[in-house]
C-alpha cells in the first residue's frame, strides 16, 4: 500500500522532507503502526512521538485509526504560533 | 491561502474596515511581531509554516469563541506564514465591543487560544546563520 505523509514543522529535519510517500507492506496499518514504522526508520521522528498529532482531512485522530491504502496524513508536532 | 491565513504582509486597515461598528465604544488591536531576540540569542527573521487548512478552520472557531463567551460585538484574527524580518506582524487581532474590560479580556483570549491550539509552527533564524524550530503546545483532539 501507499500513504502520502506530510511532516510539519521540525520534523521535516527528522526525515529529510517536507512529503514522502511510503510503500509499505500490506493493504492497510493503524496510525500506531505507522508510527512505529516510521520511528524505526528516523530515531529523531521516534523520540517526538508523544507529543506529535496524526491528521487525516483535517481531523487529529486516535492511534488505533486504520489507514489505507492512498490516504493523505499528516504529522504535527507541538504548535507554536503567534 | 485565506481569510485567516496570509502569505503576504498583513494590514490593520481593511480588518478596521471590515469590523466597523458604531455600536463599539472600544477597539482593541494586537500586534505580534517578530523580536530581535530569543533566550539571550540574537534573532533576524521568523519563519512561520502552517497546516492551512486546519488553521483556517481553528481560526475561525477562535473567533467565534471570542464573540460567544466575551461580550463583544467583532472579532477579526489574520496570521502570516513565510519568512518575516524583524519588526513584521506576524499575527493581528482586532475586537470591537461597547466597553474597554470585555475587549481587552477577549483580544487576551483570543491569542491564548492561538497559541494553544493553531497548527502554525515557527523557525527562529539566528543572525549566527543557524536556525531552530520553537518549543511548542502539543494538540490534543479537541483542536481540530
Amino acid at each position: 500500500m501507499k500513504l502520502h505523509v506530510t511532516f510539519y514543522g521540525g520534523l521535516k529535519q527528522d526525515v529529510g522532507a517536507k512529503t514522502q510517500t511510503l510503500d509499505l507492506d500490506g493493504d492497510s496499518l493503524t496510525v500506531q503502526e505507522l508510527g512505529d514504522w516510521l520511528a524505526a526508520r528516523y530515531p529523531a521522528l521516534g523520540e517526538r512521538l508523544p507529543t506529535v498529532a496524526f491528521v487525516v482531512g483535517d481531523e487529529i485522530v486516535d492511534p488505533g485509526y486504520r489507514l489505507r491504502d492512498g490516504d493523505r496524513a499528516a504529522l504535527l508536532p507541538p504548535v507554536s504560533g503567534g | 491561502m485565506g481569510r485567516w491565513i496570509l502569505d503576504t504582509p498583513l494590514e490593520l486597515a481593511p480588518l478596521l474596515a471590515e469590523t466597523e461598528d458604531p455600536a463599539c465604544g472600544a477597539l482593541v488591536v494586537f500586534f505580534g511581531t517578530v523580536r530581535n531576540e530569543n533566550e539571550g540569542q540574537p534573532v533576524d527573521g521568523m519563519t512561520y509554516e502552517a497546516q492551512v487548512s486546519m488553521a483556517e478552520k481553528v481560526l475561525g472557531a477562535i473567533e467565534s469563541e471570542t464573540l460567544d463567551r466575551f461580550n463583544v460585538r467583532r472579532c477579526r484574527i489574520q496570521h502570516r506564514v513565510g519568512t518575516l524580518k524583524l519588526g513584521e506582524p506576524s499575527v493581528i487581532i482586532v475586537v470591537r465591543a461597547a466597553h474597554r474590560a470585555t475587549a481587552y479580556d477577549a483580544s487576551r483570549y483570543a491569542i491564548d487560544a492561538i497559541k494553544q491550539r493553531a497548527p502554525i509552527w515557527k523557525e527562529e533564524h539566528y543572525v549566527t546563520g543557524e536556525s531552530r524550530y520553537l518549543d511548542g503546545v502539543p494538540l490534543t483532539r479537541k483542536d481540530s
